[in-house]
């Protein structure tokens, strides 16, 4: 049904596909997402859409590989077809015109931060992109963001490209040096909270998007909760765009968690004992075969 | 399990076919239940089968997991062993065979659409069928059955048995989209403009009513519908393998709350190999399930105490380690013996997993999506009770999103009488 029909590597583990699906296209809004099935016994992964082509009726996803299901998902040759594809879901960001903007994004939510750019560019603002990531290996999305963007920082923690540091100490001086109308962030939670904490003192509306632990994606179950403003509400039917000031982040740090089931004691995980040596002669065999 | 050709037509035999039944008032589908239990002892299966399905379509889940309030009203429940009329039920539809209804609406007949394919859904799209209408439904998961398929677990209601009911579904000429999110996928102005007639909305209410408690964020605490939503996610016929390859074992479950969902949590966690305590507030009888869960629940070891549940516990790295709860203490009051608080110090008790079960509300989202809808007190749709309409014109309501109630008896009935109402709009208009 959902038919893989262009597929790209963008970096490490990361990988961007175009997909078939002719009704999620036609009215994705930058901001929603979609839930994917990668196969039958994969679990669903919420994607955001970062592009949406109603003329070729596609949506572009990134494939952040880290676990079996989006691996599996990474795995898929163009010409395959995706399990399911439901959306889109969530609400849309909120866009308007109001002058100057500045986007941040670290890591994964460099994708999530290019919709919400292109369509605030569209409306007329001039928008800053600052980009973090760990290292110029797995930085992505760099021309596409260039190209929607007045003006593109990038800070990388290694310092292997353009600038050594944190996303946030850009924001900083950036705030510090303009007046900024408003404020997206995108990324991990600390990012969001020091940005909450930043543009907060100077009176600039944050807009953050929140990515907890969904199951379904429709509402009904109750596993996305994050605190807004004192009361549970749920990223996945009233996000996954919230007010950057009214969220509670140490609850969200919580709720990221959730993600990582705990191991517990032995029988409930037995490992099986390997030889000793074994760990090494599969490395040193993985090695050759590489290249 | 379920019973055998001989157990059964001994249980029919000892029904004593009173003048005035008392199990019929009971039954809000109005099932004849001494007709059929007649016809059983009689050994006529499929005659049994056919005399139930003219009251109940969907005998086979009735026959599992319906609350069975006619074995209340029975004539021996006083002696505590009323007759198994549930069980008998579903001898009679695992046992007897129909020939499988197949109709096609006529062309040119008026298109309804059915959103949502829980139980109300299911029965308003059997009886929107009958009386000859063309129905569609649309259902947001990708496998048909709602709260059927994602909530119940498997060893309660197969899938089997629920791919049955929508093979039959589909034989009367009801066409079933998944993947077909309401509001999001499709809009309702989309749905009539393709033709549809009028539109029923059947999206029940799924959200867990949010609990006040300290520590609700910490790691491996669930709600009821979450936990059974995780783990079959994939459908759940393989719900077991995928739970474990998810990580959700843990060594001690502590289920807090009352209700089937939250035995159904607790009795698929005690199978993922977990040492399972459900912490009630109040009585075992006052649990919301049937003598017959509890029975079961206990024979598989799941554990059960009278307390009330104060705050989660953290192990200090954001998963939670137990859950703090208060001791009740029965005293002798004028309405006989009720439960009171302790002054004792409050008890922790260990766990690993923690599943709250507070009772489920209407997601937030239709009410988003359609401002225009009248809502009641307490969060439910508010429906015309005459015409069973909604505040918006052609849109009817049913089912638990409607207030009907949880069981699955009350949306079924509810599904039913919705079904008749939108016959009789399209009849007069």
């Amino acid at each position: 049904m959902y038919k893989i029909i262009h597929k790209q590597v963008i970096a490490q583990d990361i990988k961007k596909i175009d997909v078939a699906a002719a009704l999620i296209a036609r009215r994705a809004l930058p901001g929603q997402f979609v839930m994917v099935t990668p196969a039958a016994e994969e679990h669903q992964i919420p994607m955001t859409i970062i592009d949406s082509d109603e003329r070729r009726s596609t949506i572009s996803l990134l494939v952040h590989e880290v676990g079996p299901a989006t691996r599996r998902l990474g795995g898929l040759a163009i010409g395959e077809n995706i399990y399911q594809v439901k959306g889109p879901l969530g609400q849309g960001s909120r866009l308007e015109k109001y002058g100057l903007v500045i986007c941040v994004a670290t890591g994964v939510g460099a994708a999530q931060i290019l919709p919400v750019c292109r369509a605030l560019k569209k409306k007329g603002n001039k928008v800053i992109g600052i980009i973090g990531a760990k290292s110029k290996k797995v930085l992505m999305l760099e021309s596409q963001m260039r190209v929607v963007c007045d003006d593109l920082f990038i800070t990388t923690n290694d310092g292997s490209y353009e600038r050594k540091g944190f996303a946030t100490g850009l924001l900083k001086e950036l705030l510090e040096k303009y007046t900024v109308q408003r404020v997206y962030a995108i990324g991990n939670v600390e990012m969001m909270q020091a940005a909450s904490r930043m543009t907060s003192s100077k009176n600039i509306p944050l807009r953050v998007t929140l990515n907890p632990y969904m199951i379904d994606g429709l509402g009904t179950c109750g596993s996305c909760r994050v605190k807004i403003n004192g009361e549970f509400r749920l990223a996945c039917t009233d996000g996954p765009e919230f007010d950057g000031h009214a969220v509670d982040y140490q609850d969200l740090t919580q709720r990221m968690n959730v993600l990582e089931p705990k191991v517990w004691h032995e029988p409930f995980h037995p490992t099986v004992p390997r030889r000793p040596g074994f760990a090494k002669l599969l490395k040193s065999l993985w090695v050759s075969t590489k290249r | 399990m379920g019973f055998n050709k001989k157990v059964a037509q001994e249980e029919a035999r000892r029904c004593p076919q009173c003048a005035v039944a008392t199990c019929l008032p009971g039954c809000p589908l109005g099932i004849d239940i001494p007709g059929f239990i007649r016809l059983l002892r009689e050994g006529d299966t499929n005659g049994a089968l056919e005399r139930i399905r003219k009251d109940n379509p969907f005998a086979a889940i009735c026959g599992r997991v319906c609350p069975a309030p006619c074995e209340e009203s029975c004539v021996f429940h006083a002696d505590g062993n009323p007759i198994a009329v549930r069980e008998l039920e579903r001898f009679a539809a695992d046992h007897g065979a129909l020939k499988p209804e197949k109709m096609q609406a006529a062309a040119g007949s008026k298109k309804v659409a059915v959103i949502g394919s829980g139980p109300a859904g299911m029965s308003a799209a059997y009886y929107l069928a009958k009386s000859n209408l063309s129905v569609t439904i649309f259902e947001a998961a990708h496998l048909p059955g709602g709260i059927l398929c994602y909530g119940i677990p498997e060893f309660r209601l197969p899938q089997k048995v629920l791919d049955d009911e929508f093979r039959r579904l589909k034989l009367l000429g009801v066409e079933v989209r998944t993947d077909a999110v309401f509001g999001r996928t499709l809009m309702l102005d989309e749905i009539f403009m393709s033709g549809f007639s009028a539109v029923l909305l059947a999206t029940g209410a799924g959200l867990p009513r949010f609990s006040e408690l300290n520590g609700m964020s910490l790691s491996g605490v669930y709600y009821d519908s979450e936990f059974l939503n995780r783990a079959q996610s994939i459908g759940k016929e393989k719900a077991l393998d995928f739970a474990i390859r998810q990580g959700m074992p843990a060594p001690k479950t502590v289920v807090v709350g009352r209700g089937p969902s939250a035995f159904d949590a607790a009795r698929f966690a005690s199978r993922l190999g977990s040492e399972v305590t459900v912490v009630l507030d109040g009585f075992e009888e006052e649990a919301g399930v049937g003598a017959d869960i509890l029975q079961e629940s206990r024979e598989e070891g799941v554990g059960m105490l009278s307390m009330q549940a104060v705050e989660m516990t953290g192990d200090g790295n954001g998963y939670v380690a137990g859950v703090k709860c208060r001791k009740l203490d029965i005293v002798e009051g004028e309405k006989g013996l009720r439960l009171e608080l302790s002054k004792e110090d409050p008890v922790v008790l260990e766990a690993q997993c923690v599943i709250m079960a507070n009772g489920h509300r209407p997601g937030g989202f239709l009410r988003q999506y359609l401002p225009h809808l009248k809502w009641e007190a307490g969060g439910f749709l508010w429906t015309d009770g005459q015409t069973g309409m909604t505040s918006v014109d052609k849109v009817f309501g049913c089912g638990s999103v409607a207030g009907a109630g949880e069981t699955l008896l009350a949306s079924l009935v509810s599904g039913k009488a919705a079904a008749r109402k939108i016959a009789d709009h399209l009849g007069r208009s």
